[in-house]
Formats: structure tokens, sequence, C-alpha cells
């Protein structure tokens, strides 16, 4: 059974545990073995955490992982010709010569390329490979759109064992190796992050480092931010280039104010507030 | 706009209005913008009732009406994120043609047609293909907007939108994606029989595709040579063609467009005769943008006088239809520069020199601010 299925919501609302939480990340991390498949309960709990886990990490990290198991299952349900599954996200589509007819609605729902389907009387009619393209997107949509409140300590440690290792700029930068600016450039959270990706573009240059260096660094950055709504590496760039166009000068109190002040600031040589007391 | 220029066309707008009061559906859902001096000089405004939009309309007469295609919960409320969106209509704007024709820059007739044959076109497509019911609207001066008021477009966001405009252009379109074979990996050469072949489109297509194929069959049925020049096929191709004539489109019927189709050729030829059936130019951003709001049909229009007039099914179009004033009274007006034009008989204004026009002709020629009162 598919746990993103309705059948699967009366596997719900189970309750959770440590060792949970480690099969939830191998879930993850390996292809899906047989017996969860065939073992509803379990599969549905898995998911769940697992969905929660990716709820903490960061943009990249839950693309990455959310595309590798929505591959997993669309493969299934090719090779199975699951039409019932397609029909949890499409329920009118229908097997015709070969090729699948649902209704242009349904079609919008999660496709993105309607210029090139056949399309009559308000109905779309696909191959295999663009039902596969859908089915992903739907998929995908699933195992992102968790809206956990309060998540667990355990599920965010978790989340972190799932993100790469920081690719920080190794160099004589003297801002960009701030703990407050390494702290930004692991990825920070919706509302942060015009502010964060400012701070790195100062520091950047302040630093001397070579503009397209910090538009691939800033790029990064972006990836490693959280967040529903989109915070893209164009709008990043954009800050960047501002910044890099004038001569801004570092500013400790600034970064601070812009919620950005942690216990690490307790250890900078440039701590503005402990060295004014 | 002067003044007094601006207080004749209200007296004409107002008593216009008594009569034929323009009312959109779902009226208290809808967010309204008006304007006097600009197309719109305030948007936000809603009214509750009939009689508050009837008693507003007669005492402030704006010259501009827009309303908005989304319903909202307050349609007054601003900005656009508190209006509690609750669906849009989707609208189709027509208003720049590529269509070749004797193009005037003042009030141009000629783009008018077009304009209308292409709108045509597009409801014509909007039915057959996403089986969407529109009604079209002339745009009260130089196009055509196209309204689709259905439960079946109301939940539609952005995204579903803009490919839905993308669509009906055929903007993005790459003819291998289109097909069911690509025809990249196979060596192709010029001659009949050939197997592989990388199919085209044909008898058993669907959609635009199949208009394609019926386009393709048309201009060979009809050794229709400009058509099948037009679509990208050679000299030679075109000999073959009118001396087998039954041979090619038998092949067409298969979709084997690669035996009267050079091979190299054929991605081209392809996508010129889609862009054919399948090509109309629309301000995009009125189709995806939900919190546009635009002329409500049937309101007068500032800048020429006319109603922007919904058009029945199959009615056709003269731009004299929608005059919306009638009456030979004589008005005098002074011409601020030289324009020539032809609406209801041909007119020649030149600059500084007074001239009797008859009421609704004055009325365009003023609203069109090429003409002040004495
Ligand atoms: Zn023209």
């Amino acid at each position: 059974m598919y746990p993103f299925s309705r059948e699967a919501k009366k596997y719900a609302d189970q309750d959770v545990r440590a060792p949970d939480v480690e099969e939830a990340l191998a879930f993850l991390r390996n292809p899906l073995a047989e017996e969860t498949f065939y073992n509803p309960a379990k599969h549905v709990m898995l998911y769940a955490l697992a969905k929660a886990i990716l709820s903490c990490c960061s943009q990249s990290t839950k693309n990455k992982y959310a595309e590798q198991k929505t591959r997993e299952y669309v493969k299934r349900m090719t090779e199975a010709e699951n039409l019932e599954a397609a029909r949890e996200f499409f329920p009118a589509i229908e097997k015709q010569d070969g090729k699948y007819v649902l209704p242009l609605g349904e079609y919008l729902s999660y496709g993105s390329s309607l210029v090139h389907q056949s399309v009559e009387n308000g109905k779309v009619t696909i191959e295999q490979d663009e039902l596969n393209a859908l089915m992903r997107s739907a998929i995908k949509e699933k195992f992102l759109n968790a809206a956990i409140q309060d998540v667990p300590e355990e599920i965010r440690k978790a989340a972190a064992q799932l993100e790469p290792p920081s690719t920080a700029i190794q160099s004589r930068a003297k801002f960009l190796n701030l703990a407050c600016m390494q702290y930004i450039a692991k990825g920070v959270d919706e509302g942060k992050r015009f502010y964060g990706a400012f701070g790195l573009s100062i520091s950047a240059k302040r630093d001397g480092l070579p503009k397209e260096k910090a538009v691939s660094f800033l790029t990064e950055y972006v990836q490693r931010c959280r967040g529903t709504k989109a915070f893209t590496a164009e709008e990043a760039k954009g800050i960047l280039d501002w910044v890099y166009s004038r001569d801004i000068g570092f500013s400790c109190s600034q970064t601070m104010d812009n919620g950005f002040e942690g216990e690490y600031c307790q250890k900078c040589p440039l701590n503005w507030k402990r060295r004014k007391s | 706009m002067n003044e007094k220029e601006l207080k004749f066309l209200q007296a004409h707008f107002r008593s216009h209005y008594q009569k034929h009061l323009p009312v959109p559906p779902d009226l208290a859902s809808r967010e309204f913008g008006f304007g006097w001096q600009k197309k719109i000089d305030y948007r936000h405004q809603s009214f509750a009732s009939h009689k508050e939009f009837q008693d507003f309309m007669l005492t402030e007469v704006p010259l501009y009406v827009s309303y908005s295609l989304a319903y909202y919960q307050f349609p007054d409320k601003r900005p656009v994120s508190a209006k509690g969106f609750q669906g849009a209509d989707l609208v189709f704007d027509l208003d720049q043609t590529n269509a070749e024709h004797d193009h005037s820059a003042f009030f141009c007739r000629g783009c008018l047609e077009c304009l209308h044959r292409e709108a045509l076109g597009l409801k014509d497509m909007l039915s057959k293909d996403l089986g969407f019911e529109s009604t079209l609207v002339f745009s009260g001066q130089k196009g055509f907007h196209l309204h689709v008021r259905s439960e079946k477009v109301r939940d539609l966001g952005k995204e579903a939108r803009k490919q839905i405009a993308d669509y009906v252009s055929a903007e993005g379109l790459d003819m291998r994606k289109l097909l069911p074979v690509a025809g990249e990996s196979i060596e192709l050469k010029f001659r009949e029989g050939i197997r592989n072949v990388p199919k085209g489109p044909q008898a058993q297509s669907r959609g635009c595709t199949k208009r394609a194929y019926e386009a393709m069959r048309k201009a060979i049925e009809s050794e229709d040579e400009k058509a099948l020049k037009a679509y990208g096929l050679g000299r030679k191709n075109i000999s073959y063609i009118k001396q087998n004539k039954q041979r090619a489109l038998e092949n067409l019927e298969k979709g084997n467009w690669g035996a009267f189709c050079d091979s190299e050729n054929l991605d081209r030829v392809f996508a010129n005769v889609v862009k054919t059936v399948r090509f109309v130019q629309t301000d995009k951003a009125v189709t995806f943008d939900l919190s546009r709001i635009i002329r409500l049909p049937d309101s007068l229009h500032g800048s020429t006088g006319f109603t922007a007039k919904t058009l029945k099914e199959g009615e056709k179009f003269k731009v004299e239809d929608a005059m919306a004033f009638k009456g030979e009274e004589i008005i005098e007006v002074i011409p601020r520069e030289d324009v020539d034009f032809t609406l209801n008989g041909e007119w020649r204004l030149r600059k500084a020199k007074f001239e009797g026009l008859p009421m609704p002709i004055a009325l365009f020629a003023i609203a069109q601010e090429k003409a002040l009162l004495p």
C-alpha cells in the first residue's frame, strides 16, 4: 500500500519511539524494503516520520531525499501499472489505447507542460512518461507538505544527519569566518534569508572575494535556506550586486539587530556589546 | 482632458447609462476601478447592490469602468491580499496583431479586423481544445477580450493560467516533445516507403496536432503552393507532392511526413504547421494576473465613445455597430492636429480649422483628444 493513499489514513497517529526515528532515517537513505511496502502500519509510520524529518531540513536536502523516494514509488507504480495509485491525485484518469486521459483541471494541478500535450475538448491525453512526471510532482509535494508544529528534538537531530557538511570558504577570510557568518552560511529560516544574504555579501566584499566566487557561495547558501515561500538565487544575487556596487562596512551591531546574535557572540573578537561594556 | 470636453463626454455618457447600464455577473463580489483622466484613476471600489452601482455611475459618470476578474469576499479591502480571493474568471486579451494588413497609425480598422479574426480562432480553440465556452467582447478601442466564466476555471492558480496562456500561443513549444517519435537520432533520406520515419501529425492525432494534420492535408489536396512554401517545404518537395498527391495524402494520414518532406527539414515544417493552427498573440499578463481589473463589458470607452460590446455567437464585427451614440446633430470642433479616419464615412480634420461634425464623430474626435470644443 502506498503511504500517501487515502487508505493509509487509518494507520496515522501512531506513537513514535526513538528507534523509529533511526529507522525513518534509513527509510530516507535506502531503497524501499519489500517487507516495509507490505506492512502498511509500519510503512505509514516511517513515511510520516520521514516527512517530519524533511520538514527540518534545508531546501536542497529536502529536495534531494523527496525526489529520491518519489522516484522509487513512481517506478513501482509504473511497473505495477497501478492506475489506482494515480487516481489518488487524478481521480478521473483513464487508460485508453496505451495512453492516459484526464481532465484539463486535473492535469494542471501537477503538470507543467500543457503546451506539449494533446488536448481535446477539455481532456488531456498523455503518455506514460508524462504521467510519471505528474506522479513525481504529486508525490514529491506530499513528501514536502508536512506542517508540523513543535518538532521533537530527536527529529531535528535526525534531520541534521542528512545535511551535507558545510562547504565553508577556506581562505584568509576574516569576516566570512566569523561564527555568525558561518552560522548564516549553513542556511537560515524564512524571514531571515534576506538579511542573511545581505550579511554574507558584505562579508564577502570586505574579504575581497571575487564576485563570481561570491555568487556561487550565495547560491549554495540559498539552497541551504528553509522556508515555504521561494527565496531564489536571483534574489540573493540582486542583494550581492547591490552590496558589491557600494562600499559598506561590516557592522556587528547591524548583524545582531538583523537577528543573528547567538551564543557564539560571547567568544567573538568583534563582539560589539562586550567591548562596549 | 480639459474640463469642458470632460463635461461634454460625461453628459453623453450619463444619458447612455440611464438607458443602458452594464452590470457584471456577481456584482457584489467584484472590485471596480474607474477613470476620468486615466484608464484607472482609482480602484478597490465595491458595490453591495445594483442600485448602489447605478447611483455611482450616474453621479460620478466615469469615462472608464474596469472590474476584477476575481471574485472576492471583501472586494474593497486593500492590499489585494486582504480581499479574500474566491476564484477568478479566465480572460484573454488580444490587442496586437502580426497579421499583414494596411496599417494606419491612427485608428487602424485593419488591426481590428485581424484581431477579430484571431479572437474567433482563439474562441474556437478554447472550445475545441480546452473545453471552455467563452464570450467575445470588443475592448472599446483597439482589441478584443475573451471572457471564460465557468466553474472549470474559477479555481485555477497563476501557474495553471500561465500554462494555458502558453498553450494558446504555442509559446515554448518544442516539436520534438510534441511528436511521438523524435527525429533526431534517425538517419533519414528523402525517399518513400522508409521505415522508422519520425511521425508527424496524423489522422489519429488530437487537439492542435490534429489541426496541423488537417492544415497540411488541405494544402496538399488543393496543391496550395503558397501554403506549402510557407510551411517550409522546398521546391523539390512541392513538385513531388503535385505529382504524387494521392500517395502523399496516404502517407500524411499515417504521419509519414518524411515521404514528402526532406528529413532535415521535418522538425521545422512540423513546427511551422502547428504554429499556423495555433498561434494567437495575447497579452499574457491579463490571463495569469489574478488581481487584474479589465474593461467592464458593455461599458463605454472614454477614448472613443464606443461600447465595449459583447458580441453574440456568430455576430459579425463592424466597429460602427459598437458606436454608442447615434444622431445627426452637428457639433463644432477645433482639430488639434491633422487626422484622417474612416468611421461611418471619411473624415479629414485639419489642425485649427473649425469643423462641424455629426455628434458621434465629434465625440470620437474629442475622446481621442484630437479635437477641442470651441
Ligand atoms: Zn493596423
